[in-house]
């Protein structure tokens, strides 16, 4: 094959892994409403804005 | 004066200092053992590289909670996430999609968002839930009170039936509906 | 003065009346709540910072200078304050409480002292004396500061 169809190649497998990588980074960036466990601490008050 | 915001709205948000640098962005809203209120939050970072990070913030260390940016004073009152949420309850599982029940064993629907009332503390007083055929809502997302202090597991909530004659379709009078249904629990309001 | 008018003002040399340079931006800083330095371009040399407290004047059409070697290289606090992240124009505007408050459209300063008078966003204008601080992601203000 020619060269500019593994340059292709190339750069859509690297494209596909960054893709990837954001996919998977956006999910572990995401939380949700959990419990701070025993000995959690309370909310007394932000400090005044 | 106090604001209602949504926990799925507050995830995400940019912590912001007041030298104004993004230092990262809200992960989980932790809540306090009983339920009732938010003792504090743990992050994560900014761009689309970014993951969680080891690191969290107490609920007297925020400064303001608004609805563009939390505000904190610096980068010094950031702490490392096990001072936020212990590793044991990290595992019990997140509020978000757990199912909720009445104490009389009626299903009421799955969690979609909790609802804060935020002042000087951010006040667990409601959750979103995609309804269940029990409330006659033709499974419409509804808007349901808590009580103040309320019993959590990961799996399942339970809820005082009476939660079910105080559910909103959507924020504004919320507050107001959770005012009632807390005054009927402690034995006042009309019949 | 506005920093959308002076924007582009020459500045110029009083030892002999030429031009060494045009304004490009303006640095803020948020301790004093006034300009600290310019940031310039088309200058003579490798320089292209002018400290406040060099100029001569700033005036409605031109900036001041007693000469050309007044003309620095950034360097520390100047540096930063003078970098493109911390551009005021442009910057989103953050209350205190955490509520944008706008992106800003220009601010208005004294051509005497280099103090910030306002800041003008799409939908505020806040008093220069708001400011408490300004970093990459945001200018952070207190409305409710006298």
């Amino acid at each position: 094959m020619d060269w500019w169809v593994w340059l292709l190649i190339v750069v859509l497998v690297i494209g596909i892994a960054v893709a990837g990588f954001a996919w998977l980074q956006a999910k572990r960036r995401s939380g949700g409403v959990i419990s701070g466990g025993p000995g959690a601490r309370g909310g007394n008050g932000p400090d005044a804005a | 004066m106090s604001v209602l915001m949504r926990a799925t709205e507050v995830i995400r948000r940019p912590v912001v200092t007041m030298a104004g640098e993004a230092v990262a962005q809200v992960k989980d809203i932790v809540y306090e053992g009983d339920g009732g209120h938010v003792g504090g939050f743990t992050l994560a970072g900014r761009g689309m590289f970014a993951g969680p990070l080891k690191v969290g913030l107490a609920w007297e260390s925020v400064s303001a909670l608004g609805s563009d940016a939390l505000m904190i004073r610096d980068e010094e009152v950031v702490e490392s996430i096990e001072q936020v949420v212990s590793r044991s309850a990290a595992r019990r599982g997140d509020v978000l999609g757990s199912r909720v029940m009445t104490d009389d064993g009626t299903e009421l629907g799955t969690i979609t968002d909790v609802i804060l009332d935020v002042t000087e503390v951010a006040d667990v007083i409601g959750y979103e839930i995609d309804s269940s055929p029990a409330l006659g809502k033709d499974g419409r997302r509804v808007l349901i009170p808590l009580p103040d202090t309320l019993s959590i597991s990961g799996e399942a909530l339970m809820l005082p039936s009476a939660a079910t004659e105080f559910v909103s379709d959507d924020l504004a009078g919320f507050g107001a509906a959770v005012q009632e249904f807390r005054t009927r629990l402690a034995g006042g309001g009309a019949t | 003065m506005r920093f959308s008018e002076a924007k582009n003002h020459r500045v110029m040399s009083v030892g002999d009346a030429t031009t060494v340079g045009r304004v490009r931006r303006f640095g803020v800083d948020p301790a004093t709540a006034s300009i600290a330095g310019l940031k310039l371009r088309k200058t003579p040399g490798e320089g292209d910072t002018l400290a406040w407290s060099d100029l001569e004047a700033f005036g409605r059409d031109a900036v001041t200078i007693g000469s050309a070697d007044r003309i620095t290289r950034a360097s520390g606090h100047l540096e930063r304050l003078l970098a493109k992240d911390h551009a005021v124009l442009g910057k989103r505007v953050l209350s205190v409480a955490g509520v944008d408050l706008g992106a800003v459209q220009d601010v208005d300063f004294d051509m005497a002292s280099g103090a910030v008078l306002t800041v003008i966003t799409d939908r505020h204008e806040i008093p220069g004396t708001s400011i408490v601080g300004l970093g990459t992601y945001a200018l952070v203000v207190d409305p409710a500061r006298p």
